[in-house]
């Protein structure tokens, strides 16, 4: 069992390495605020021409959406599969073998770590470029503490895929390919640049079959819509995906970890 | 002057590297495709749902998009995987041994890194123009045909040299990892008709930062709505060609290496 003080340590060693590449770290500010301002654009000319409601949203809802999609991504970004592959092709992965801290826990502490300080520097400029361009209503009410809830457990779903994606480097060697593969799919069917309710009905059935939505989507309709029914739903959803990929994370990487033995080092 | 056969080896070299991995080049091909396809994606969708842009019929914004996506296409096709591999090679300190090279760093790291994934991008760009230009059976004239290659020209110097001067700062700082990304974010701006903007964001993408002459020019000049020459833009292309060309040289003489 890894100590509260181990897990901190980890934490802020990811921190200053951040924190080395300062204006790499400040442009992230840019990001999200030039994909609001864009999206802004785009939905006030859509809704230029009379459009009442888009997919049953309102052009309020429709750049609430959008904003809570972005305040979700910034929350639930992680590079573990990135690592973890750097690892398994520099063969770093044997020397994290012999360490007494699963690697799984090294990588969820930087994941945390580079979260807890990107979230809060860039919620301010999301934050500010909304309610300079729309002020939106925020949507405090019985369902907010299920939203943060929620926003958590997202964040842990997004790892733990971000994990299996990167246990895949096991047996590929090269998976920049198939990270960009899943990285877009995900950002797409998990709502990133628009809600799901815009793909037809099919696509929409679909997706509700899949873990995707739970990463961004459904999370950011407990914000919008107040319900507690759907709150719960998405809750329940979400822990049904990560103690599914969990398991299933944690047997590829027993499978990988014998492999990578057998291989030897 | 290096020669042809520099180039044709150095095309060789890369087919030959990327069907070592042949799944993950072809899943390299879908993803490029898939990439490029998720605004164009969001667009239809908008059509599906509503009533569009205004002044953009569902077969004009095709147009549009055809020619955004042939534009990046062709961009990402000499430069994307350039940016990256300088990166790569400043952090391990050995872009020492490009200076040496008679081809010059610059050459050489883009004849070695065309982006061969992304020319099923290019065809289909070509393809999604096509398509829409036969649908909406506009019959342009020889002028609007010689601004559309004129257009497309600036079009590709503008972002040809905005990818050079990203490159020309990672030899300066060594370490911008995410200056490629907000490279790509601000070509969002793109992505997009010009006249969806304000005023004031409009006189930026138009005269400034002159996103719009990769789609959105060559579309109108097509359709024949393209008014007023835009000065602005044209002079705004080639200012972009210069400073990228200075800010190269510059960080050229510059140099010092990273280490390694």
């Amino acid at each position: 069992m890894v100590s509260v003080s181990k897990f901190v340590n980890l934490g802020l060693t990811q921190l200053r390495r951040d924190l080395a590449y300062r204006a790499d770290f400040l442009m992230s500010l840019f990001v999200t605020p030039t994909i609001l301002i864009v999206n802004y654009f785009i939905w006030t000319s859509v809704f230029s021409t009379g459009t009442g409601t888009v997919a049953g949203m309102s052009f309020i809802e429709m750049m609430t959406y959008i904003v809570f999609a972005q305040l979700i991504s910034i929350f639930i970004f992680n590079s573990a599969s990135m690592q973890l592959q750097q690892k398994v092709q520099t063969g770093e992965l044997g020397q994290d073998l012999l360490k007494p801290i699963h690697p799984f826990t090294t990588l969820f502490a930087s994941a945390v770590s580079s979260r807890t300080v990107a979230f809060l520097l860039e919620l301010i400029p999301l934050g500010a470029i909304s309610w300079f361009l729309f002020r939106p209503a925020l949507p405090v009410n019985a369902t907010t503490i299920f939203f943060i809830v929620s926003l958590i457990l997202a964040f842990m779903l997004n790892f733990i895929m971000s994990l299996i994606v990167g246990l895949i480097a096991f047996w590929t060697i090269r998976i920049e390919a198939f990270q960009w593969l899943t990285w877009i799919v995900l950002r797409v069917f998990s709502g990133e640049f628009f809600p799901l309710s815009l793909f037809p009905q099919k696509l929409q059935l679909i997706s509700h079959f899949l873990p995707f939505e739970y990463l961004r989507y459904r999370v950011a309709l407990i914000a919008l819509d107040g319900s507690i029914e759907n709150a719960l739903a998405a809750i329940a959803g979400q822990l049904f995906w990560i103690a599914t990929l969990g398991f299933f994370s944690l047997w590829l990487w027993n499978l990988v970890v014998r492999r990578f033995t057998i291989a030897g080092g | 002057m290096v020669s042809i056969g520099f180039w044709k080896s150095a095309l060789g070299l890369n087919v030959a590297s990327q069907m070592i991995y042949r799944l993950n080049f072809f899943l390299n091909v879908v993803v490029m495709l898939m990439f490029n396809l998720t605004f164009p994606l969001l667009t239809l969708l908008i059509y599906t749902n509503s009533a569009g842009f205004p002044d953009w019929s569902s077969s004009e914004i095709l147009l549009f998009q055809g020619f955004a996506i042939l534009l990046w296409g062709l961009e990402q096709f000499l430069l994307s995987n350039v940016s990256w591999e300088l990166n790569r090679i400043m952090r391990d300190g050995q872009f020492d041994r490009l200076m040496v090279s008679p081809a010059g760093p610059l050459q050489f790291l883009v004849a070695t890194n065309l982006a061969i994934e992304v020319i099923p991008q290019v065809l289909l760009g070509i393809g999604i123009v096509s398509f829409a230009f036969f649908n909406l059976g506009v019959l342009p004239s020889l002028k609007a045909w010689l601004l559309l290659i004129l257009f497309i020209a600036l079009g590709l110097l503008f972002m040809v040299s905005l990818i050079v001067i990203q490159m020309s700062l990672i030899i300066r700082f060594v370490q911008v990892r995410r200056l490629g990304e907000l490279v790509r974010i601000l070509s969002l701006f793109g992505q997009y008709p010009a006249n969806i903007y304000s005023k004031g964001v409009q006189a930026i993408v138009v005269g400034a930062i002159p996103f719009a002459l990769v789609a959105f020019f060559p579309a109108k000049v097509l359709l024949g709505t393209l008014g007023e020459f835009p000065y602005f833009a044209v002079a705004a292309a080639i200012a972009f060609g210069v400073i990228a060309y200075l800010s190269w040289s510059s960080s050229m003489k510059k140099y010092t290496s990273a280490g390694g």
